[in-house]
């Protein structure tokens, strides 16, 4: 047993040597990270610096269109345009539409600012023309885009930037707008009066100045150039920026990608409420086209980021690092056929419920009430629930977040950055993954060169040295309740954990680390039962390190040795916290953590929205956000998420920072 | 199922099997769906009977929610039998899920 223990020991000092030796060794191969960070200018857009390019003087609208079933009038004066009227029970749809020919040189004036207000109970729509060179006149607008088909809401404010709305409508760049157009309509069997005013119709032009000091901007924009076009093989799977901003209080900021006319949020919300506490802040960015309205300049090429001011102003804002991580394009999984879907499926079924369930009742049947148990089980346990978890490595994993492990190993061993390391997942935990995808590192370096399923992004060996250190802590899991109870009730209590289909199901499936920061947890309790208080604390604080849910044992602990006057083991317990301020960025990160928990900050990103939580599907339930500011996000987000699986991808990475919190 | 071993609470331990499967399974077929676990694609589930039914998210949070209300209370009054409790929990767990799927999913 001493023997093993010293061989466990003996490889985990290797791979700890490995990680560090290897940074940047391995030849990049599967990964591109693009240091943008030197070559990026920042630029504002004033809050006030607009020019008014087009203002509406409200004459010259006509009714265009008119369902029979309508009847309308135009208001015209200096002030507003006003649209009045009334709507009959029909069969269909049914509306009213004002157009005015106009001139509008929308490449100078690309950003359309409107204020009007609409009765309740009926849809407005805002929609342009243009003109070929022959006279011909075609749409620039397209059915359901942003600006059509919008429930009236009373007073509205809308800002967008026509122009980016023109190329997603045509594919192509628009200088010029011909005809105006504002449709009122109402849904089939609807009987309303309505009104429409138009109080400001106005095309603008924003400067972008260079980012010098501090002022009051509703945008920054960061230039990248184009950096890292890496190819047609590579895909940009995320950028990362750490910036720091400072920001009128209660600003809420967004941040979007912007590559040659083409605008990208991303699949993670990357909105958030600025607050004084929280100046520094890390985005990642996922970038996902958007088809909806964007609301500043478009710098005309390269790439940019671009923070904008939702409400409020940017005072200032410096960047701290700015890196883009690319990964190799995947195949399509069109190509697989329904029935290779089905025995996938049926695999899959086997080894995650069938064989590890039955595993786990038949040691019960055989052992609960068996006192004293030989190793034959404990070690037959083991390998059932290695082996179930070994053979479905091959074949499943969560796209979303192995990409963020991927890119965390492969960033550190090919470029020796830890820049792939992206929150909320802590940097300790990251290291913790690297420690094992070492050896792998070592093969790639011999020169071993490994098999690409389809459709996947690891290879199949790669896939289980990510996965070793979950996997790792669930065997530690499986040891410690053999420890904490001994016999045949202890090997069930273990076997119910390790063949358990939803701890299999998080470390391989998922790879995830929750067992991870259970194990320490539970190897604390172990300890401390034992009296071994330091090492329970050293456990615990660990735990801390991977998920803020360890310090929560660690803290009652204090307490407990507090109030039992043991004044030495105080000191020693809290020396033990000296451990997390060891690597800044750690420290830096638990901080935002615990300030996004605690409800101090509002951030979608490191506030975990409760999309499958009963709060977050139950809008009856909404009044619990009173209790905390994020769950509000929850809604928020599952709203988004009907629409969308995107959507739903990003919300399920966020559920794993609420799991975390 | 490290509480359960130290409070001796066998009810409480022999659920988390219960609840894991249960959860597991929910998990895979209406968070991400399970092709997405074999392809990384979203498009058309594989198993459209189950995995297409509505409201997935909801018959997945209500059944969660239930499983640990039974979890909270068994680790209460978890010492009753436990080839007992395995059996009723069990029993009560794939019935609730059956009248989710149904109820609610519309299976």
């Amino acid at each position: 047993m001493k023997r093993a223990k010293i061989a466990i020991l003996a490889l985990f000092v290797l791979a700890l040597v490995l990680t560090v030796g290897l940074r940047g060794v391995v030849n990049p191969q599967t990964i591109r990270v693009v240091d943008a960070k030197s070559a990026s200018i920042s630029y504002g857009e004033s809050d006030t610096g607009s020019t008014v390019g087009y203002q509406e003087n409200f004459t010259g609208w006509y009714i265009g269109y008119e369902s029979q079933n309508v009847t309308s009038h135009i208001i015209s004066s200096s002030e507003a345009l006003t649209i009045k009227g009334g709507f009959r029970p029909t069969n269909g749809f049914s509306s009213v539409a004002v157009f005015k020919r106009v001139d509008i040189a929308l490449g100078s004036f690309p950003i359309l600012a409107v204020r009007l207000n609409a009765s309740s109970g009926v849809g407005y729509g805002l929609r342009f023309y243009s003109k070929y060179t022959n006279g011909t006149t075609y749409n620039v607008w397209w059915e359901g885009s942003p600006l059509d088909h919008r429930p009236s809401k009373g007073v509205e404010t809308i800002r967008a930037n026509v122009m980016y709305q023109a190329l997603l409508a045509t594919g192509h760049s628009v200088d010029l707008l011909a005809y105006l157009e504002v449709y009122i309509e109402a849904a089939p069997n609807t009987a309303v009066n309505f009104a429409l005013s138009i109080g400001s119709y106005e095309f603008l032009s924003d400067a972008l100045t260079p980012l010098t000091s501090n002022g009051e901007f509703r945008a920054v924009y960061v230039d990248m150039g184009t950096p890292g076009q890496a190819g047609e093989s590579w895909r940009l799977d995320k950028l990362h920026l750490g910036v720091t901003v400072t920001a009128s209080p209660g600003t809420i900021l967004e941040m979007f990608f912007v590559q040659e006319s083409r605008v990208y949020s991303s699949l993670s919300p990357s909105t958030y409420v600025y607050n004084s506490l929280n100046q520094y802040n890390e985005f990642t960015f996922y970038p996902s086209e958007i088809l909806s309205t964007f609301s500043e300049t478009l710098l005309s090429s390269g790439s940019s980021v671009v923070l904008i001011a939702k409400t409020g102003v940017i005072q200032s804002l410096s960047i701290n690092s700015l890196n883009l991580i690319f990964l190799p394009n995947l195949e399509s999984s069109n190509a697989i056929s329904a029935q290779t879907f089905a025995a996938y499926y049926a695999y899959l079924l086997t080894f995650l419920f069938s064989i590890p369930v039955a595993a786990a009742l038949l040691t019960f049947w055989r052992f609960f009430r068996r006192e004293p148990i030989g190793k034959a089980p404990i070690a037959a346990v083991a390998a059932v629930g290695l082996l179930c978890r070994i053979a479905i490595m091959p074949i499943v994993a969560h796209r979303f977040d192995m990409d963020v492990l991927l890119s965390s190993a492969r960033s550190w061993f090919q470029y020796g950055s830890p820049s792939g390391s992206i929150g909320p997942t802590l940097p300790f935990t990251f290291f913790l993954y690297w420690v094992p995808y070492s050896f792998y590192a070592l093969l790639q370096i011999v020169g071993f060169h490994d098999v690409f399923l389809p459709t996947h992004q690891e290879g199949i060996v790669e896939g289980a040295f990510i996965r070793m250190f979950p996997l790792a802590a669930d065997v530690l899991v499986f040891i410690v309740l053999l420890n904490v109870r001994k016999g045949g009730k202890g090997l069930v209590w273990a076997s119910f954990y390790l063949l358990n289909p939803l701890a299999i199901y998080i470390s391989t499936v998922w790879g995830q680390y929750d067992a991870a920061s259970v194990a320490l947890i539970a190897l604390g309790v172990f300890w401390l039962m034992r009296g071994k208080t330091g090492r329970a604390g050293i456990a615990f604080v660990f735990s801390g390190m991977l998920q803020l849910l360890g310090f929560i044992p660690y803290t009652l602990t204090l307490l407990r040795t507090a109030v039992e006057k043991k004044y030495y083991s105080v000191l020693g317990l809290a020396a033990v916290l000296l451990l997390v301020v060891v690597y800044w960025p750690e420290m830096l990160l638990l901080y935002l953590l615990v300030l996004a928990a605690s409800g101090l900050t509002e951030t979608l990103v490191l506030s975990g929205p409760g999309l499958y939580t009963l709060v977050g599907n139950l809008p009856s339930l909404s009044f619990l956000s009173v209790f905390h500011r994020d769950s509000r996000h929850s809604l928020l987000c599952k709203g988004q998420d009907d629409a969308c699986f995107d959507r739903r991808l990003c919300c399920t990475k966020l559920c794993r920072s609420s799991l975390i919190l | 199922m490290v509480y359960a071993a130290l409070k001796e609470k066998d009810g409480l331990g022999v659920f988390g099997l219960v609840f894991g499967t249960s959860t597991a399974f929910l998990m895979m077929s209406y968070t991400v769906g399970s092709r997405y676990l074999l392809t990384g694609d979203s498009g058309y589930p594989v198993v459209p009977l189950l995995e297409s039914l509505g409201y997935g998210v909801q018959i997945f949070a209500l059944s969660v929610t239930a499983s640990t209300m039974i979890l909270l209370l068994l680790m209460w009054r978890g010492r009753g039998r436990a080839d007992r409790t395995l059996a009723l929990t069990s029993i009560f767990t794939i019935a609730l899920n059956l009248g989710l799927l149904v109820g609610l999913g519309g299976l």
